[in-house]
């Protein structure tokens, strides 16, 4: 264990990553968790023995770096996930994992949101800062510590969880061959800011096999976190984080996902010429900008809306639609036993169904599930049926469960992969009938969970359940599905039921026991707040609508909240529908809503269009508006 | 078609003939060289299409329709026949594309086109015959179709996202035989190319059926003609080429037809004992002659190279023409039907005994339905055919409808999996199935020509030598014929098919189950003659099953939107 000394502490780092005080003590030379050498003994605990490491080479280790005498970043560490947690956790200074000193936790709260935040910085940090781990020039190194900044100073944000490793060589490598004439100088500066533990904590700096337990579990994704770190308590705050595992799966989606596998099949979308680009279709549809109540809902430069259908009946709950653009369902808000309603814009009629509310398509265009009575499964041939008038789920083409609770989510599996389902704790969200002055709430408690359905086609029988499985999700719910089944994103609550933003999970089902299980560990948190979600057909971005209140005042171009132009939107409410780059977080606004009008449940057809429905405060009337937004904002 | 293996096969000693025409020199004529509804997941895609190559060729018999009768009349040369066909139908081939399993080989049916396959041609071929023909509905020229099926393959190459580094990693994935035998994809029916070929060809009709009111059961008309052979040519300057025989029946007639240069001759020659006899027709571009008889065309190139391609067709006196399609199938056509058991989640296969007795318990019952089945087994890949999706899902093949286009009423076999694969239905199969490894030895099969059993024997001939077969057969024996799958004609009353009635109500509006039920309308299990149009030539999938017809109007409408 090094000691820091002689290094002022200046943190410039994220909110979740502030020192308190951070005077605490030093770990004993008998803590277990952070001593040298003999400081991790194989005891009973099984802690970890630093001098019994295996080597093995990976993408972040070089053996001939040792060659050219550039000292290793890392050594990579053989031991198996469960024990590396505890290790790991050991030294940062859980206490679940056997740790009898506070060391990170002493300024941290070492949670597991903690944790995954950490994680994603770390994550960040080697796509875009720790690029090149071999040092192979100057100029590389300089370009490594110019990353190390944000703005002028360094920062612990730049660098996650390899902040530990600021003293150790390779950093001081770096700094010689990248940080000019004054290299020394800036080393002790990005130490002395970057650097973790933090001078004045009073802590040691880890030392190098520490670092690599450390370094090795993060980059494996914090595998086994949930095993050893007891359940967070309700969160207060959202500290926004994004692990390199959402751009690598949305790369990965865009061979691979749902956009890919309609185009490959050649799925024919609403409103194109077949095999035209996604850009020209729909163009014969009217422009929202041409009409009375739409005139000045365009917002961003370069793309339209387009309005394709206005219903007689005023919509009840979410809207969602067939993955070509085709049909558009939600329930209606009608004295009826036929309260669903299925739109076929294709045929400009809307085809009433003896069911309720809850629409949702499978990404395959194959069927949907709509909730009545019990959940209804259905094949898209259904829909297609020449002169469909009516539905009422007895067809051949539907089974029924009561397995699929409410406000689900439906996917399908790529490459010939099982359909799934995902309900759990939610909230309704009918917002803009009557002035809608906030998101919903989100009073999800701690024993919030989230629930998986397997549908497996069978054959002559159609959608069997074929397993469930729930996951925790504490504080959590309104959980949606992305269409390969692969993410979830939950909208996380806060004190008081308040919404504090969204967490992005990856799924992973083991199917290979007796019995189904799932693993959801978050790999991102953004910290805006609005409804429920939808993912793009090639999951790299999210559409949220958001119910505008006095802290959007500004973003629309008002003074502030008092503004007295902005009054009307405090009284009538509004929301506008915006577009999420998943792997940055950043957020564009699509949608100039005016006063009272409500931009709700947007969701894409597997092109990129993005649908949305437009409800009116005191208007039976709704439309259902298609924007081309994704293929200016997306590039 | 594949021509030369039609030659080989109906003309093992007469290869194709080499003729030097007259006005070249001396002509010499040298040494002649029941769907029910069901729900997919996982298609053919365009990659899993380019690793396959184009489908391949089933070797169909021109001379198969001669023995017509013998076939009625007798059950042993029916089943022989049937096993030939299928023997035809799973005859490995092998991919077009190198993959990490050496050697890698599909059954020749895991090569054809699916209900995405045919998606994909058409709105490639409709898409390239512009505004005004689509607004007519126009069909498309023969050349048209020809490059669309040879094109299917090269389809990935022009969708966005496939470039060469995703194909590469593609193929790099298909690590094993599952994943090889997941290549055809998870739809229930697939298409031979002359198939396919031929839905292509009929989409206005079948189209204008799907949305228009269905033809009724009978009507006077022309009789039917289809296609025997389509077959591309390249013949040098005053050479030629000899194709056949063909069988035509008696009251039919059989026409031969040329696209090419206008010296071109054609010839129809009657078959002497399998060799070329009297010439009967000898014309430019086109020859007409009537049955009956087994004929060869002769193709001749003038003084110009000759490249084109020769149609033959056969009139049908026993049938109208199908209402919803442009023609009847061509003899080239095979239609499968399978039917996939999920493997994973320890679920077990259910097993139909097949046995005298258990034929016997099952008629009695009154129900003629096949029931849960008598147990289930667990069967690996060695003894049912398997295959594992890339996402991890196994699917075993427990059944499959084959349906060939030789006959008038279709050749219609079906094979069904069973733990005692060598008793009853499996008792004579041939070597040349055997041959074909496991797990092919494991199915067993039935196979109806007609609507009615014209064997008069009850144990079909089998007595002496398979008596199990025997009497499985003499349970199932009556006026009408029978052939029923257990996985596949599962719904109630479908027990007592014979296919034949069945498919005969294909796009007649009635639904599988429905005709297997109404004594009044459809008698015997409908399994009787109710009606001569036949509209869909018996093919089910086209507003069933796989509806294949709604991939064909989803184009047309779009196009329509445009146009």
């Amino acid at each position: 264990m090094q000691q820091r000394a002689g290094l002022a502490l200046a943190l410039g780092v994220s909110s979740s990553l502030a020192i308190v005080g951070c005077g605490g003590p030093t770990p004993s030379s008998d803590d277990a968790a952070v001593t040298p050498d003999a400081a991790m003994p194989m005891g009973t605990d099984g802690g970890p023995r630093v001098d019994a490491f295996t080597p093995v080479p990976d993408a972040y280790a070089s053996p001939d770096a040792y060659f050219e005498g550039v000292p290793p970043f890392r050594n990579p560490v053989a031991t198996p996930d469960a024990e590396l947690a505890r290790q790991a956790l050991r030294i940062l200074g859980a206490p679940s994992a056997g740790a009898t000193e506070v060391y990170c936790n002493d300024c941290h709260g070492l949670t597991r949101q903690t944790i995954r935040h950490w994680r994603a910085l770390s994550d960040t940090a080697l796509s875009e800062c720790l690029t090149d781990l071999e040092v192979s020039s100057d100029a590389s190194a300089a370009d490594m510590v110019a990353c190390f900044r944000n703005g002028d100073v360094y920062d612990t944000s730049r660098v996650g969880i390899f902040s530990t490793a600021a003293e150790l060589s390779w950093f001081e490598y770096v700094f010689r061959h990248g940080g000019g004439t004054a290299w020394e100088t800036e080393y002790a500066a990005f130490v002395e800011r970057a650097g973790m533990p933090a001078a004045d904590s009073g802590h040691p700096t880890l030392d190098q096999a520490q670092f690599d337990i450390l370094a090795e579990w993060f980059i494996r994704g914090v595998p086994g976190l949930d095993d050893v770190l007891p359940e967070d308590p309700a969160p207060t705050t959202c500290t926004p984080g994004i692990s390199a595992d959402v751009a690598a799966h949305g790369a990965r989606m865009a061979t691979m996902g749902w956009a890919q596998r309609n185009r490959d099949a050649g799925t024919l979308m609403f409103g194109c010429a077949p095999g035209a680009a996604p850009t020209t279709c729909l163009a014969t549809e009217e422009r929202a900008a041409d009409t009375t109540y739409g005139a000045e809902w365009d917002v961003v430069a370069g793309t339209t809306l387009r309005v394709l259908y206005t219903t007689d009946y005023r919509s009840a709950y979410w809207t969602r639609s067939s993955a070509d653009g085709r049909f558009v369902s939600h329930g209606a808000a009608v004295m009826s036993a036929q309260r669903g309603r299925f739109i076929d814009l294709q045929r400009d009629v809307a085809i009433p169904a003896s069911g309720n509310y809850d629409p949702s398509f499978f990404p395959d265009n194959s069927g949907f599930v709509f909730h009545g009575s019990r959940a209804y499964v259905c094949e898209q041939s259904l829909l297609t049926t020449p002169s469909l008038s009516t539905i009422t789920f007895t067809e051949s083409q539907c089974t029924n469960n009561r397995t699929i609770g409410l406000y689900e989510h439906v996917a399908a599996g790529l490459m010939g992969g099982d359909y799934w389902s995902v309900d759990g704790s939610f909230v309704s969200d009918d917002g803009g009938h009557d002035p809608t002055l906030d998101d919903p709430m989100t009073d999800f408690g701690s024993d919030s969970d989230t629930d998986f359905t397997r549908l497996v086609n069978v054959a002559d029988e159609g959608f069997r359940v074929m397993g469930t499985t729930s996951i925790s999700t504490p504080f959590e719910g309104d959980a949606v599905l992305a269409p390969s089944g692969e993410l979830i994103i939950n909208r996380i609550s806060g004190p008081g039921g308040r919404q504090l933003g969204y967490v992005l999970r990856g799924v992973s089902f083991d199917t290979s026991g007796p019995t189904l299980r799932a693993e959801a560990p978050e790999i991102a948190r953004y910290c805006f707040n609005g409804g429920k979600p939808a993912f793009s057909f090639d999951e790299q971005w999210m559409v949220i609508h958001h119910y505008l209140g006095a802290a959007d005042a500004v973003d629309l171009g008002f003074t502030g909240a008092s503004d007295p132009a902005f009054a009307e939107y405090l009284s009538q409410g509004a929301a506008n529908v915006y577009l999420v780059n998943l792997a940055t977080g950043a957020r564009t606004r699509l949608t100039n809503m005016q006063p009272g009008q409500y931009a709700l449940f947007p969701h894409f057809r597997a092109d990129g269009w993005i649908y949305f429905t437009v409800r009116t405060v005191g208007q039976r009337a709704e439309h259902i508006v298609a924007s081309d937004a994704l293929f200016t904002v997306g590039g | 078609m594949s021509r030369a293996s039609l030659v080989a096969r109906a003309l093992p000693v007469l290869p194709v003939l080499g003729v030097v025409l007259g006005g070249c020199g001396r002509p010499s004529v040298e040494a002649p060289s029941c769907e029910e509804l069901g729900v997919a997941i996982e298609a053919s895609g365009p990659g899993e299409r380019r690793v396959i190559g184009e489908a391949a060729p089933y070797e169909a018999d021109a001379m198969l329709a001669s023995r017509t009768n013998e076939l009625a009349t007798s059950q042993r040369a029916r089943r022989a026949a049937a096993w030939s066909a299928v023997a035809r139908v799973l005859a490995p081939v092998e991919l077009a594309e190198r993959t990490p399993v050496e050697g890698a080989r599909l059954p020749a049916f895991r090569t054809w086109h699916d209900r995405d396959d045919v998606n994909r041609m058409f709105q490639h071929a409709y898409a390239g015959i512009g505004a005004e023909r689509r607004r007519a509905r126009s069909p498309f020229a023969s050349a048209e179709l020809d490059e669309t099926i040879a094109w299917s393959p090269r389809a990935v190459d022009s969708i966005e996202g496939w470039t060469p580094e995703r194909f590469e990693a593609f193929v790099g994935g298909l690590h094993d035989q599952r994943a090889i035998d997941a290549l055809g994809g998870i739809r229930r029916v697939s298409m031979s190319s002359d198939a396919a070929r031929h839905v292509l060809a009929s989409y206005a009709e079948i189209t204008r059926c799907l949305d228009g009111e269905r033809p009724l059961p009978f009507v006077d008309g022309p009789p039917a003609t289809r296609s025997l052979a389509h077959v591309p040519l390249a013949i040098t300057r005053c050479h030629g080429t000899i194709e056949g025989p063909f069988f035509v029946a008696s009251g039919a007639s059989l026409r031969a037809s040329v696209e090419a240069a206008a010296d071109t001759r054609i010839s129809v020659h009657r078959s002497d004992d399998g060799l070329v006899g009297d010439t009967v027709c000898d014309h430019e571009a086109a020859c007409e002659v009537e049955g009956p008889g087994a004929f060869f065309v002769e193709v001749r190139a003038g003084a110009e190279d000759l490249a084109g391609t020769l149609d033959v067709e056969v009139s049908e006196p026993s049938r109208v023409a199908p209402d919803c399609l442009a023609a009847s199938f061509p003899m080239g056509a095979v239609t499968i039907a399978a039917h996939w058991e999920r493997a994973d989640f320890g679920l077990r296969l259910p097993i139909f005994d097949t046995s005298a007795p258990a034929m016997r318990r099952r008629f009695d019952d009154g129900t003629f339905t096949w029931g849960a089945g008598d147990g289930d087994a667990d069967p690996d890949d060695t003894s049912i055919y398997t295959m594992t999706l890339p996402a991890g899902a196994t699917y075993r093949l427990a059944g499959m409808h084959v349906r060939t286009r030789e006959l008038d009423h279709w050749l219609n076999i079906t094979l069904w999996w069973s733990p005692d694969p060598d008793t009853d239905f499996g008792a004579d199969r041939p070597a040349s199935i055997e041959a074909l490894g496991a797990p092919w030895g494991s199915y067993k099969m039935c196979v109806a020509i007609d609507f009615d059993e014209h064997d008069p024997d009850p144990s079909g001939g089998f007595a002496e030598d398979e008596p199990t077969l025997a009497a499985a057969l003499a349970e199932v024996h009556d006026t009408q014929s029978w052939c029923s799958n257990p996985y596949i004609d599962a719904a109630p009353g479908l027990l007592r098919g014979n296919c034949v009635g069945c498919h005969q109500h294909a796009m007649g509006e009635r639904a599988p189950g429905e005709i297997a039920l109404d004594e009044i309308r459809f008698p015997n299990g409908g399994r009787t003659r109710t009606r001569n149009n036949e509209p869909a030539d018996g093919f089910w999938s086209f507003d069933a099953g796989d509806d294949i017809g709604a991939v064909l109007r989803d184009t047309l409408t779009a196009w329509d939107a445009v146009d």
